[in-house]
């Protein structure tokens, strides 16, 4: 398969689960990009990519991204950053302002900035980034000797240099440019990118579509050998004797995701990768056949309306924060919380669901939300779960052999909500303790309540006891009720390494408090905004 | 024409000294271009190394099964102890920390073999197929346990000064308590890695990222049973240290040295990141109890304080790193009568080891936990405490006999309370928690006072070579290792002073046993203070000779170097010109340079000498909220005031502080070390082990340097800065519990970490789940 690195052509072959990093760092010699943690968790790795020509670059950890996802695309590394001899602005700040110290970290925190600065640039100018806008833009990087204090100050410098054009068409790209080859790659992700962009109205795939695009499936089967050639024809050509066993697979539509889950049953679906990807790289496990659907354009848009949404299961965490930011805000402040830009950016909402982690911070927040699982068989034939019934277990979901998700389905966005997560650390930390809660009044009176948790059970879920508790009741009451016993009654947590049960409970009934003080109208300061004023 | 010289100089001087000058690679970093140790090019016929690790904490070895391990794809070889020709035991003062486990094993993932094969994964896939049969025993795991089994892994020391019981006893107050320190994981960003390559002789060439080049170089020859000219080992940087990289590093460049000399190829040892945080030691857990008398202004009469260390099991750097404990006991108080004690003890963990700081941060953070008990106890401001027991000049002689001179922490403290408005603060801190209901303040400054010098008397010591080449170009070699401290930065500024040349003329290089040898780690934060003098005396001999030249062809005799020239006053010559001149009149430009630290001396026994050439001293004020709902926590001031003598680099030092800082936080809030109790680290990853990020540094973080020349001949009188601004966040655990206290009651417990869980705890008063009982 072909990848655009720093402007060139290159080949790669390998496994379906070979990473990017060891492409750029085994294969290609490019040690610019570093190994930290081959987890996701410390941005050493990170590099830039994007989809075309057109599109800003944007940041991810290459240490979990399968380079079969990335056919055709382009991706920009450290050593491809400076142009014709020149250091991008951030390199340039970075020194000036004493950026790096050993300096292991500084190539990932050097692209992290420089994808956030191209995000920057389409932003409005006026609209100068508070410190807090930085921090987040690296917090999936770590750094251990600088106390990152002058990394902020020399993104905050860079800010304000005009910023050169990265990648193809940029003038580090002519050569690859000028090479047919590479001018028809770059018009394919011109094409590519004029497809995806579809109308506001078109994005999310409604019942009657879904009906469609089985049709069309089943249309397609019927081609018999000519539906093997499609199959072969979305087969990323990794393998370096072109046969073998285990290949990984790139649809574009759903009629293609269809047959090639049909022709392999027990093919992996893989969306973000970024859970998926750590039982390779921390288990040394291997995939079988993958199948990818962070192509699949049909499966990833998101339509927030006043009361009710629909999510596609292959959106990414960042889409849903954009999307989310007017029409939800709630979930838009409570992704920040989510992973990291790099994370957020690969991963999805239906890697959550498939996961079905006990963990997944998605997961309360759409049991509080009422959401519906749409699910989808090879054929097309689509089906809807409640999410209670969706997650059956730990890790388990009710998805059968070649099922994948589609679409979730959400509504309540009218009615008063609160997320919450509790980590050992702010940023990039994975929950002790999340809770969802969402509150339906009539008048001061308390009409409905969904009270979901995270983090304290062998799942996400629904605590019906303490619903019925509130239900009924003023929203004063409510506030002063105490439900701690009763919590600690309806949640048996495990002690782990993130917290010990006692606090999980104790924790989970004083969020659930708060969010009832808080939908009484008391409304209360945080430590963040403590921090940032006075 | 004096005078002109004169002022040349000065200007050299300003070009160089005292400028805050980007790290010397700083370019090679934001690019990508500078290489560490994982980025050696490599041969295509490679082998990588994995280990198959113990699957329990302790027990006996009955069986090891290697069939199914060299059956797999790739492999080239299999080691076990019975495999090294020389040495298996590969510890860096005593006895007892091995290559490979022999009969028996004594922590969990403790190695017992190790595997060459042609990838990184085969070797991995390879490593987990081994099978091997443990009678297994119950593990040691805490402090409490190994005393109770009386089990050391070196002996207990003690610093008497006066009777400290007496005066405890007799004093009109009295308080006691205990504190549990957990460790620290180092999470330097690279990983631990070393690349092998065999050479005709039957000896290796080792490219490793160690703070200890001559230590890495000796134990390879021990464990190949070669003469040490056999082995060279090099180190151009690390990405990261912290301690971890001291002693940690060998076992992996003995391994990788193994495989090459019997394979014949080059070999790769880089541990994944899991590897790393299970297999390589951490920094100490103490468990401190303390009790001092003191009379009803809060000065202290008398103080006992014993700190019992979890060294895991085997000694590794474990005497020094009590003993530094012990030293930094007092932090920067007369304590009056004294008792400090010591314990090392013997558990089946990993042997902990060096750590940014070397056992003085778990001293100081028993004293300042004290202090804030006696503060509360008359209901003081814990400042006032603090200031009333600073050394004196009628009290200034610390428990180990050490004359404390130079104090500057008085005028220091005094100027941070001003500068950060401490007393205002502490007014708006109280009123804004008399009214607020659930989000609460905390406000602490506390001092730092931190000995410099090794305390093994022996390593002060350090060697330099520079070679001046005919274009009037220089390279520098010392003994001291760069981490990203910016050691070679300072050096290389250093060495530009001296010769009054320009910055870029210097190019720094790996320390290389091969070129200046028996080198002592660079640690202790004496990198620059002993490599530094060391490049001065090569240049003094280099500039003498060539003064003696010019002096020789006619010059004067008040020859002087400054402005990329050299002068005797009535001539000016370029650099270069007397460069090339020497050369041609047959003038040695290569020069060799040696430093030992004067005047130290320490008797082990008695617990009596002067183990340190000077104290650096800093403070800091740390402000807190704290959501009483779950106890999560931000700092949201930091201010910091820091001796740093007469800076070198000021920027270098700065960097030094808020990074030391910042990883002293983490420390203190958010790092947590938890084993199950099969004795099996659990926070085994960045996923559960969590370093801080940018997001947990305040936005209103003030530094500033306290610069005042240290009256001690350091190299142009500056100080020691990398390990002493770690204990400032000290400040941060203090002012945590502070915002813990519930108004009218008395301080609380607060564990370390100060995780939110455990100011949770510390909130709500619920002692009893203060600590994990579940996890150790
Ligand atoms: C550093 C780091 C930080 C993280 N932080 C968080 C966090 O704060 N909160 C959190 O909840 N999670 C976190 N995660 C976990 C992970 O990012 C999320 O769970 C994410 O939603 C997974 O999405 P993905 O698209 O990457 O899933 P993938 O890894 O691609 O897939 C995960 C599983 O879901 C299945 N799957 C994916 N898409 C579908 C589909 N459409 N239909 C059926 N099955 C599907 C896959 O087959 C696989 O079994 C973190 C992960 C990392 C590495
Ligand atoms: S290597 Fe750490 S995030 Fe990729
Ligand atoms: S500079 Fe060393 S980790 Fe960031």
């Amino acid at each position: 398969m072909q990848v655009v690195v720093n402007g060139a052509v290159r080949t790669l072959v390998g496994e379906p689960e070979y990473t990017l990093l060891d492409a750029l760092r085994l294969d290609l010699g490019l040690t610019g990009t570093k190994e930290g943690c081959r987890s996701g968790d410390c941005g050493a790795c990170t590099v830039l990519i994007r989809e075309s020509g057109q599109l800003p670059f944007y940041p991810v950890n290459s240490c979990i991204l399968p380079v079969g996802q990335l056919e055709g695309q382009e991706v920009l590394t450290v050593e491809g950053l400076a142009q014709d001899g020149e250091l991008h602005p951030i390199q340039g700040a970075m020194v000036d302002h004493h950026g790096s110290q050993c300096g292991f970290c500084t190539p990932g925190f050097v692209m992290a900035l420089a994808g956030w600065l191209e995000h920057q640039k389409i932003k409005d100018v006026e609209d100068q980034p508070a410190t807090q806008a930085i921090q987040e833009a690296i917090a999936g990087n770590l750094c251990r000797c600088t106390g990152y204090r002058p990394i902020l100050e020399a993104a905050r410098a860079a800010l304000l240099k005009p910023l050169p054009v990265l990648g193809v068409g940029a003038t580090a790209g002519q050569d690859a440019l000028s090479d047919p080859t590479n001018r028809s790659l770059a018009e394919l992700g011109l094409e590519r990118n004029q497809r995806g962009q579809m109308n506001p109205g078109e994005q999310a795939p409604q019942a009657a579509d879904l009906e469609q695009s089985s049709e069309i499936a089943t249309a397609s089967q019927t081609l018999g050998d000519s539906a093997q050639d499609r199959v072969a024809a979305f087969r990323v050509g990794l393998d370096p004797n072109g046969g073998g066993a285990r290949a990984f697979y790139a649809p574009e539509d759903l009629a293609s995701l269809h047959l090639i889950l049909s022709a392999l049953p027990d093919a992996v679906l893989i969306a973000g990768g970024t859970d998926l990807m750590l039982a390779v790289t921390q288990s040394g496990g291997a995939l079988g056949d993958v199948v990818s659907l962070s192509k699949v354009q049909a499966i990833q848009s998101i339509e927030l309306n006043e009361d009710s949404g629909v999510i596609g299961a292959g959106a990414t965490y960042s889409d849903l924060m954009d999307s989310a930011r007017i029409a939800w805000p709630e979930l838009h402040r409570f992704l920040s919380r989510l992973g990291s830009p790099q994370i957020r950016n690969r991963g999805t909402v239906g890697g959550n669901l498939g996961t079905a982690s006990p963990i997944g911070d998605m997961l309360p927040i759409l049991l509080a939300m009422d959401a519906m699982v749409v699910i989808s068989s090879a054929k097309g034939v689509t089906r809807q779960l409640s999410i209670g019934d969706f997650i059956q277990g730990y890790r388990k979901t009710a998805l059968n052999q070649s099922d994948y998700i589609r679409e979730v389905r959400i509504q309540g966005l009218q009615d008063f909500h609160r997320y919450y997560k509790v980590s050992k650390r702010q940023e990039d930390d994975i929950s002790s303790v999340s809770v969802a809660v969402r509150v339906q009044t009539q008048g001061q009176c308390i009409r409905d309540v969904s009270v979901a948790v995270g983090g304290v059970a062998d799942r996400a879920l629904r605590l019906a006891d303490i619903e019925s508790a509130f239900i009924g009741k003023s929203l004063t009451e409510a506030s002063t009720l105490d439900i701690s016993a009763l919590v600690g009654e309806v949640i048996s947590p495990i002690s782990d390494v993130r917290a010990s049960a006692a606090y999980r409970t104790a924790v989970t009934a004083r969020l659930i408090q708060r969010a009832m003080i808080e939908a009484s109208g008391d409304s209360m300061a945080t430590i963040y905004e403590a921090a940032s004023d006075a | 024409m004096r005078k002109l010289a004169g002022e040349n100089h000065a200007s050299a001087m300003t070009e160089s000294l005292g400028k805050a000058r980007p790290h010397e690679s700083a370019l090679q970093h934001v690019t990508g271009a500078a290489l560490y140790g994982d980025d050696t090019p490599l041969p295509s016929d490679v082998l990588y190394v994995a280990t198959g690790q113990s699957p329990v904490a302790a027990g006996k070895i009955s069986e090891i099964n290697l069939a199914q391990v060299k059956r797999s794809l790739g492999v080239v070889d299999v080691l076990t102890a019975a495999d090294v020709p020389g040495s298996n035991d590969v510890s860096p003062v005593y006895t007892g920390d091995l290559l490979f486990a022999e009969d028996r094993v004594d922590f969990h993932h403790q190695t017992l073999i190790a595997v060459a094969a042609t990838s990184q994964k085969l070797a991995e896939a390879a490593a987990s197929r081994l099978e091997v049969l443990i009678e297994q025993e119950t593990p040691r795991l805490t402090v409490d346990q190994a005393l109770n089994a009386n089990d050391f892994v070196l002996p207990t020391r003690v610093f008497r000064m006066g009777d400290a019981a007496s005066a405890i006893a007799s004093a009109e107050h009295q308080i006691e308590g205990q504190l549990h320190i957990r460790g620290q994981e180092h999470f330097y960003l690279e990983g631990q890695v070393a690349v092998a390559v065999p050479t005709e002789t039957g000896g290796v060439s080792v490219i490793t990222s160690s703070q200890h080049p001559t230590e890495v170089q000796k134990l390879i020859a021990d464990v190949l049973a070669v003469p040490i000219n056999e082995v060279q080992v090099k180190v151009r940087r690390m990405g990261g240290a912290f301690g971890g990289k001291e002693t940690q590093a060998a076992p992996l460049a003995c391994i990788a040295s193994l495989f090459a000399v019997r394979t014949g190829r080059t070999v790769k040892y880089r541990m994944p990141r899991r590897d790393d945080m299970v297999q390589t030691g951490k920094r100490h857990d103490f468990e401190a109890k303390y009790s001092l008398g003191f009379d009803s202004l809060g000065r202290l009469q008398g103080a006992d304080i014993n700190l019992s260390a979890r060294c895991g099991y085997s000694a590794d750097l474990s005497e020094g790193i009590v003993d530094r404990a012990m030293f930094h006991a007092d932090n920067a108080y007369s304590l009056g009568a004294a008792e400090i004690v010591g314990r090392r003890l013997r558990t089946h963990t990993v042997s902990n080891t060096a750590f940014r700081g070397f056992g003085g941060p778990q001293g100081m953070l028993t004293i300042e936990c004290a202090l804030d008990e006696v503060a509360d106890h008359l209901h003081e401001d814990p400042v006032d405490i603090r200031l009333i027991n600073l050394y004196r000049p009628d009290a200034c002689f610390t428990p180990y006999g050490q004359e404390v001179t130079d104090f500057r922490l008085r005028p220091m403290m005094e100027q941070l309370i001003t500068d950060a408005r401490y007393r205002e603060r502490r007014a708006e801190v109280t009123a804004f928690n008399q009214t607020s209901t659930y989000l609460r303040k905390g406000l602490a400054l506390t001092p730092v006072k931190f000995g410099v010098a090794f305390t093994a008397t022996h390593l002060n010591q350090a060697g330099a070579l520079i070679h001046i080449y005919t274009d009037g170009s220089v390279i520098l070699n010392h003994g001291g290792t760069e981490m990203g401290q910016g050691l070679l930065t300072k050096v290389q500024q250093v060495l530009a002073g001296a010769f009054g040349i320009t910055v870029d003329r210097i190019k720094v290089t790996a320390a290389a046993t091969d070129r200046v040898p028996n080198t002592s780690p660079t640690a202790a934060s004496s990198g620059t203070d002993l490599n530094a003098m060391a490049v001065l005396d090569a240049a003094e001999t280099l500039k003498q000779r060539l003064s003696s030249f010019l002096i020789s062809q006619g010059a004067g005799s008040d020859i002087r170097f400054g402005g990329d020239q050299i002068t005797d006053g009535q001539t000016v010559w370029s650099w270069l010109d007397v460069i090339q001149r020497a050369y041609l009149n047959r003038v040695s430009l290569s020069a060799t340079g040696f430093y030992k630290t004067p005047d130290i001396y320490f008797d082990k026994e008695a617990g009596r000498g002067r183990p340190f050439y000077y104290y650096a001293f800093g403070a800091a004020c740390t402000e807190v909220v704290v959501d009483s709902t779950t106890g999560e926590h931000r700092v949201t001031q930091v201010d910091i005031l820091h001796d740093v003598g007469r800076s070198i680099n000021p920027a270098i030092d700065r960097g030094q502080i808020e990074g030391g800082f910042v990883q002293g936080m983490g420390w203190l809030t958010t790092e947590e070390l938890l084993w199950n109790n099969s004795g099996e680290l659990m926070s085994n990853s960045p996923s559960n082990y969590k370093i801080p990020t940018a997001f947990d540094v305040p936005e209103r973080f003030n530094v500033a340097l306290y610069q005042k020349d240290n009256p001690e001949a350091t190299v142009y009188h500056s100080k020691a800065v990398g390990e002493p601004p770690l204990m400032l966040a000290i400040s941060a655990w203090c002012a945590l519990r502070d915002a813990c206290r519930r108004p009218g009651e008395q301080l609380p417990a607060l564990g370390v970490p100060a995780t939110p869980e455990q100011v949770y705890w510390a909130m709500t008063g619920e002692r009893s789940h203060a600590q994990r009982r579940d996890l150790q």
